[in-house]
């Protein structure tokens, strides 16, 4: 049994806290990723459940096993996890074969077992050919991959991802992705996996909790999240989104600074704030829409990004890149919503944006 | 076609090429001028470069004083000035022989005492270059030393050895009849002396055994005891019959033990004595009772053998001699000899005559100065007096040979300037003679107004030329109040009258000078290459300087290429202000660093002046050389294990556990790393002290030992390398400490997460991760342990535990060999440290496995739980025992009166120690001395590692790292071998002469010391990025003002750790003080190290524990300037 529990988990150092009351439980075989910016207190999440730190209070259960919690603590070499950590953390006496059979090493398996699991954990992350290798001869990526190879060598049922790629260029980022979610796919396994690379989150998890300062603010599959974040942090953080201050009454919000009137059915009343998408937007030279003036364009290559004003407001318009040539700071053209959110205007927009690290 | 940039460029770069070309060029002009003066120096016999100078300096100083005379005596005719030149020659005659051989006329020789004369004669033997003269002479004090002594060197004696000499210059056929005669004369003459000798021995005996006091045998009594039995048996072999039974009351007395008196009361005399005599031992003997028995024995013995001539006393002599000490028996064997030589002197005595007279019959022989003065002997001359004739003989012929050059000197000085050069020579030599002239006078010519003054010059002038013209009442006064000769004293008058001060010279001048004239005889010719006049200026400088000359040419030369080479591989032509700097550093270290241990190196290969390994076969074959080797070793070694041992689970449980009071622990062990180890020596050794330490006393107590010695005893090998660790492994800890902090967290994360306990985690990633550090670390305890020079020298010395560094100093001062032996050491300690340099900073630097983080998380602390405790009470013990109670036992010393008791005895407390020491004014001085140098060579220092840190960080200048490399190998040259190196070379030989100053202690400090300020200004300037400075440029600042806003703001924490880094060990510097200090110079390291050697050890020990307060409050200073986050 491989589910991971967690339960009214706070995480103070001193008199900063930094994560409170974390309470889900992931289940087994899950690809679950805890997203969020930078000191939001993932990684102190990832880093109690592997063990390196306790939980101020609260308890954390691996399967059936209390591992933290109350006068309970495993120390992380009894837990039978794996860990890929940001650094790799490949050693550098060693060569490959060895780093990736140490676990094995440590539990005093026989040679013939050792020799049987290796070499298939090194099929996996293909690298069968590299293994009498050093480490200072591998590159980045293939170190990484070691890692990986040495966390699965002993067939654990958890797996812990610490922003494994952030290290890596955005090429072999790309790849990677693809392998790690194919190797949990094949051997099914419990994936907790941390990052602040909202792409990578979305690309590769079941579930996926975002967390800011501590609180999760959202858990859900990609989907979910991306297409009905319960607040404007969420909407801001995955995706691109405009927001715009409007007034909703008896099924239409009128957008603030403009004439613009969105029927909306909705249950939202008052000040409201409206969460545009620049994907959600078409623009045409048409008739039909609303009249808009473009001001800036850049090239994309793939897409093209546009900033267009709608009386004083400024909106993002995101369109194919062929269509480059044919907008220009300037023209007039008409834009159609698909699409947008709408929040409660209560003052706390700019709060909730604000980073902190 | 060339752009004019490109053309401009190239223009350029071939003005420098030519520049440099020529540089070189003058370098080996400057290296081929500098020899050829020195050579040209030497070949004038002056070989005393200072003296040299010195009056090179002042016979300017004089020439000075002198210009106003050139008009003076333009007025003057022809004649006139003649005679003034004649007038000066003969001045000059007088008062080069005056000053030439003060102190050493016939008559200061009759007056001085026996030992200096033979020192005088020796150089008056040696000056003179009559051959003749000096064989005959030689021969003479030779064959009267034999007569006087009644012996000559090889032991013949004296009257069969002159015989043999003096056989010599008589003719074939006389000459072989004497030698004839001498042979049977022996032959018959054997019986005879021996009949006397046997006599003459006898009694010398009886006053040997009369006169020599228990002390002087060697093993008291037993000793006696041999005599005494031997007496015993001689006597029992002639007079068996002999009553004993009055000496058998002595008997009793003489032995202590119970039971051998109680067997001998039964018994006869004869037997009791055998008994008695027998059973004796040192222990149950009363030695005076025997001695007194020994004597009663041998009156006995004598009133059987009246004639004594039927006793062979040479026996006796020789046990006699046997069993006393060492130097009563030498003195007892020699007189032994001597009156063996002198029965056949005595014997031999006609024979001598007669060979006298007819050596003195033959023609020459009034020639032969020895036979003269044997004639003259034998006369009844004294021995004292015809040795004085002799040393006249020698001193007429030396002023005979001085008078002739000083006269051919003058006749060469026929130039125009001859004037000149005979008034700056006079006054150069009037100098030495200044206190011969009345205060009163120098003092009314000094009231004189200026232009009285030249009225006097004038009429003394005139007063000189024609001798028989009024002088001025003044100079007539003077001239009847002191025996200087006429021409003399108007002269000085003159002089002195133009000068316009008193003294011509100052004190320092002055002595220097006569020290130089005295030191050389054949001088005119050096006179004339210096002083003023003789030779063109040029010539002048070229002689007399001609080492700094050939220093400077080899300084240039250097450079010249060194820059050829860097811009070349650079390919960039253009003199960079980089550059200079670089090469100004290069410079210091090339002559301050690299020239004394090189010419060490040479002189090594070249003890004697020729191609030898003997200095190194030496290093092994003498034991006290190989002995030193061993040792040191040894002690390395082990302090390294130990060391490495203690360091290494430290860092551990300090870096990675949750020990209790970790960053306390930190710091105390650090703190040892500041203090100066001679201190912790000291402590020591009042804690484990053989006989009253305190750790002895209380193991003692514990366990219930009765011996008044022991357990532990300091002054041994154990105690030595207990010392050495307990100071060095804050070395190994602070290595492994800060790579342990600079390893990567997650490697031992992924270990645990895989499944290793904490301790098997250590094992198999920790420890091996961390074994290049580890050795470095261990390396650098080696090789402090085997320089140190303060722990041996206070705990090993007296446990004749001797190292290679305590031997060096050692033998510094005992001669050439001693030298030799010296420079062997230091070669083997130097190349067995930068052995060490090699592989621990080249070798081991690359296998590094420096893994740094990407992020900055906090190393993973391993839970020790229930081990926590007990660890942390572990380690503070050991915190305790090896760094609070050393000092504590320290400052507890410094507060006793008497050192064996406890403070906590009556009366024991004092304050009197502290107050004493530091009332003192040597105290003062030592400490003021301390602080200056300490803070100019840290100045200075930081200086240096500034530079070289931004040239380092900032620059891609080629050559940047050849300065770092130079002060790498600085550092870690041991401190001795760097003071010996300097030493040798520093005094002179090269061109520079900073002995017995002040500066060539603080070179030493600077070339030991400057790397300590380098790691933390270089690591300081590469944490700032290079992007924060070219903001700051980009924004419009000049580069000042960007070091100044900026970098250096950025930066002065870690300046102001490094300064304080350089400061203290210079501070307390003990090894190269020992070596380099002067009467002037002492610092406070050394005047504790004499203190605790000469003086009393609380005194010592007040002194100690008041340095330790100036470091440990400096080192507060340190902490709170980088607000804590400095750490060493």
């Amino acid at each position: 049994m491989s589910s991971v529990t967690i339960k009214n988990v706070t995480k103070s150092f001193g008199t900063s806290l930094i994560l409170s009351d974390f309470n889900e439980v992931f289940q087994d075989g899950e690809f679950v990723t805890l997203l969020g910016p930078s000191g939001c207190g993932k990684t102190t999440m990832l880093r109690m459940i592997a063990g390196f730190e306790k939980p101020t209070t609260g308890e954390i259960y691996i399967g059936d096993m209390l591992v933290s919690g109350g006068n309970t603590f495993v120390p992380p070499e009894k837990r039978g996890v794996g860990m890929v950590f940001q650094s790799y953390a490949v050693w550098p006496h060693m060569d490959v074969y060895h780093n990736v059979a140490y676990p094995l090493t440590i539990a005093k398996a026989d040679k013939k077992t050792v020799e049987d699991k290796v070499a298939r954990v090194l099929d996996i992350v293909h690298l069968s050919q590299y293994a009498q290798r050093y480490p200072n001869q591998l590159s980045g990526g293939q170190q990484q991959r070691v890692a990986l190879a040495r966390a699965l060598v002993a067939e654990p049922q958890l797996l812990l991802l610490d922003e494994p790629l952030s290290n890596l260029d955005a090429k072999l980022r790309e790849g990677m992705r693809f392998e790690i979610k194919e190797i949990q796919n094949r051997l099914g396994i419990t994936v907790v996996y941390v990052t602040h690379d909202q792409t990578e989150a979305m690309a590769m998890s079941d579930r996926v909790f975002l967390i800011n300062r501590g609180i999760v603010q959202q858990q859900g599959s990609p989907e979910e999240i991306y297409n009905q974040p319960v607040n404007q942090f969420v909407a801001d953080f995955l995706g691109k989104v405009d927001f715009l201050k409007g007034e909703s009454k008896d099924g239409i919000i009128s957008l603030k600074g403009t004439n613009v009137k969105l029927p909306y059915s909705g249950e939202r009343r008052g000040a409201v704030e409206v969460a545009i998408r620049p994907e959600n937007i078409t623009m045409t030279k048409g008739e039909v829409g609303i009249p808009a003036i473009i001001t800036k364009k850049y090239y994309l290559g793939e897409a093209s990004d546009y900033r267009v004003q709608i009386g004083e407001v400024d909106l993002r318009v995101i369109s194919e890149g062929r269509d480059y040539n044919k907008f220009n700071p300037g023209d007039e053209v008409r834009l159609e919503l698909s699409d947008f959110l709408v929040f409660d205007d209560d003052g706390s927009l700019k709060d909730q944006l604000k980073i902190q690290t | 076609m060339t752009s004019p940039l490109m053309s401009q460029t190239h223009r350029r770069s071939r003005g420098v090429k030519i520049a440099l070309t020529f540089a070189v060029a003058l370098g080996l002009l400057l290296i081929f001028l500098g020899v050829r003066g020195t050579q040209a120096l030497s070949q004038s016999n002056f070989d005393d470069a200072k003296g040299f100078m010195l009056i090179n300096k002042a016979g300017r100083l004089a020439e000075e004083g002198l210009k106003a005379d050139k008009p003076l005596l333009a007025k003057f005719d022809e004649e006139s000035l003649q005679t003034l030149s004649r007038s000066m020659d003969r001045v000059l005659s007088n008062l080069w022989r005056r000053v030439r051989y003060a102190g050493e006329t016939l008559s200061d020789y009759k007056r001085t005492d026996i030992a200096r004369r033979a020192d005088m004669m020796a150089t008056l033997l040696r000056e003179t270059s009559d051959d003749d003269l000096k064989e005959g002479v030689s021969r003479a004090t030779l064959a009267l030393d034999a007569v006087i002594l009644g012996t000559n060197d090889s032991g013949v004696p004296a009257y069969e050895w002159l015989i043999l000499k003096l056989a010599d210059s008589l003719p074939q056929s006389e000459a072989e009849n004497l030698r004839a005669s001498l042979q049977e004369a022996k032959k018959s003459g054997e019986s005879i002396v021996e009949r006397e000798l046997k006599e003459q021995s006898g009694l010398l005996f009886a006053e040997a055994i009369g006169e020599k006091r228990l002390a002087r045998y060697r093993n008291g009594a037993a000793g006696v005891a041999g005599v005494a039995l031997e007496i015993f048996n001689e006597l029992h072999r002639v007079a068996p019959e002999y009553n004993l039974s009055d000496l058998k009351a002595l008997l009793f007395d003489v032995t202590k033990d119970e039971e051998v008196k109680e067997n001998i009361v039964n018994l006869s005399a004869a037997d009791a004595f055998a008994e008695v005599l027998l059973s004796l031992t040192p222990e149950n003997t009363s030695g005076a009772r025997l001695l007194a028995l020994s004597r009663a024995l041998y009156e006995s013995l004598q009133s059987v053998h009246p004639d004594l001539s039927g006793m062979d006393h040479n026996s006796l002599i020789l046990l006699q001699a046997d069993a006393l000490a060492e130097e009563e028996s030498q003195a007892l064997l020699e007189q032994a000899d001597m009156l063996q030589d002198k029965a056949w002197n005595d014997y031999l005595t006609p024979l001598f005559s007669q060979a006298l007279d007819m050596t003195a019959h033959v023609s020459s022989a009034q020639d032969d100065l020895m036979v003269s003065s044997l004639q003259a002997f034998v006369q009844g001359e004294s021995a004292s007096d015809i040795q004085n004739n002799l040393a006249n003989e020698l001193i007429m012929a030396r002023d005979a040979d001085t008078g002739r050059l000083i006269e051919d000197y003058l006749a060469e000085l026929s130039s125009e300037d001859a004037w000149q050069t005979k008034s700056s020579l006079i006054a150069a030599l009037f100098a030495f003679d200044a206190p011969r002239i009345p205060i009163a006078v120098q003092r009314s010519v000094e009231s004189l107004p200026k232009q009285q003054r030249s009225v006097l010059r004038e009429d003394l002038l005139h007063g000189i030329i024609d001798p028989l013209a009024p002088l001025p009442e003044f100079a007539e006064n003077f001239l009847s109040e002191t025996d200087l000769e006429r021409e003399e004293a108007l002269l000085y008058l003159h002089l002195l009258s133009g000068s316009g001060f008193g003294k011509l010279y100052g004190d320092e001048v002055g002595a220097g000078l006569r020290l130089a004239i005295r030191a050389n005889a054949p001088r005119i010719r050096a006179a004339q290459t210096i002083a003023a006049g003789g030779g063109d200026r040029l010539t002048q400088i070229i002689n007399s300087k001609g080492k700094v000359l050939a220093l400077l040419g080899a300084l240039l030369f250097i450079d010249s290429l060194l820059l050829a080479f860097l811009m070349r591989s650079s390919n960039d032509w253009r003199i960079d202000m980089k550059w200079l700097l670089i090469l100004l550093i290069v410079d210091f270290m090339l002559v301050f660093q690299i020239l004394p241990l090189g010419y060490m190196l040479y002189k090594a290969f070249t003890p004697q002046g020729t191609f030898s390994l003997q200095t190194f076969e030496r290093l092994f074959s003498y034991n006290m050389n190989r002995s030193a080797l061993v040792n040191t070793m040894v002690s390395g070694l082990s302090a390294m294990v130990m060391g490495t041992v203690i360091a290494f689970p430290l860092a551990w449980l300090v870096g990675r556990t949750n020990l209790i009071g970790k960053k306390f622990f930190r710091h105390l062990f650090v703190l040892t790393y500041m203090v100066p180890p001679y201190v912790g020596a000291m402590a020591w050794l009042r804690l484990l002290n053989p006989n009253v330490g305190s750790i002895n006393v209380i193991l003692r107590t514990l366990l219930g030992l009765k011996s008044a010695v022991g357990p532990l005893n300091i002054y041994s090998m154990g105690g030595m390398v207990w010392v050495l660790t307990t100071f060095f492994y804050p070395y190994a800890f602070i290595t492994i400490s800060r790579a342990m902090e600079k390893m990567d967290p997650s490697l031992e994360e992924a270990s645990r997460i895989s499944g290793a306990s904490p301790f098997l985690t250590l094992l198999k990633v920790t420890l091996p991760i961390m074994t290049p550090s580890l050795i470095a670390g261990a390396l650098l305890v080696f090789v402090s342990a085997a320089s140190a020079y303060g722990i041996p020298s206070i705990v090993g010395a007296p446990g004749r535990v001797h190292t290679v560094t305590t031997r060096i100093i050692e033998y510094y001062g005992r001669g050439t060999q001693g030298l030799n032996d010296a420079i062997g050491l230091s070669v083997f300690l130097m190349t067995l440290a930068l052995l060490i340099l090699y592989i621990s900073d080249f070798v081991l630097a690359k296998k590094q496995y420096i893994t740094v983080s990407g992020k900055s998380t906090r190393p993973n602390i391993v839970d020790l739980r229930t081990w926590r405790i007990p660890l942390t009470i572990i380690v503070g013990l050991f915190a305790f025992l090896v760094v609070l109670l050393p000092f504590a036992t320290i400052l507890t010393t410094s507060l006793k009166i008497d050192v064996g008791k406890s403070l906590m005895a009556a009366g024991n407390f004092t304050l009197h120690q502290w107050t004493n020491i530091f009332s003192r004014s040597e105290t003062m001085t030592s400490l003021k001395n301390s602080f200056i140098y300490a803070s100019v060579s840290a100045t200075v220092g930081i200086l240096v590692a500034i530079t070289m840190s931004y040239l380092m960080q900032r620059t891609t200048i080629r050559g940047r790292k050849l300065p770092d490399f130079l002060i790498t190998l600085g550092s870690g040259s041991p401190s001795v071998v760097i003071a010996l190196g300097l030493i040798m070379s520093m005094q002179g030989r090269f061109g520079v002469n900073i002995y017995n100053t002040a500066y060539i202690l603080i070179v030493a400090y600077l070339v030991k010391y400057m790397m300590m300020g380098m790691r933390t200004v270089t690591s300081a300037i590469s944490q700032i990025h290079v992007s924060l400075e070219e903001s700051s440029q980009v924004s419009g600042a000049s580069w000042i003002t960007t070091m100044r806003k900026v970098t250096g703001p950025l930066i002065f924490p870690s300046i102001a750790a490094g300064w304080f880094l350089i400061f203290i060990p210079c501070f307390y510097e003990l090894a190269m003080t020992t070596l380099l200090y002067s009467n002037s110079t002492k610092t406070i390291g050394f005047q504790l190290y004499e203190y605790w050697t000469f003086t009393s050890q609380p005194q010592a020990s007040a002194m100690a524990f008041g340095i330790l307060l100036i470091v440990i409050f400096i080192n507060l200073i340190l902490n709170r300037l980088t607000k804590g986050e400095f750490s060493i």
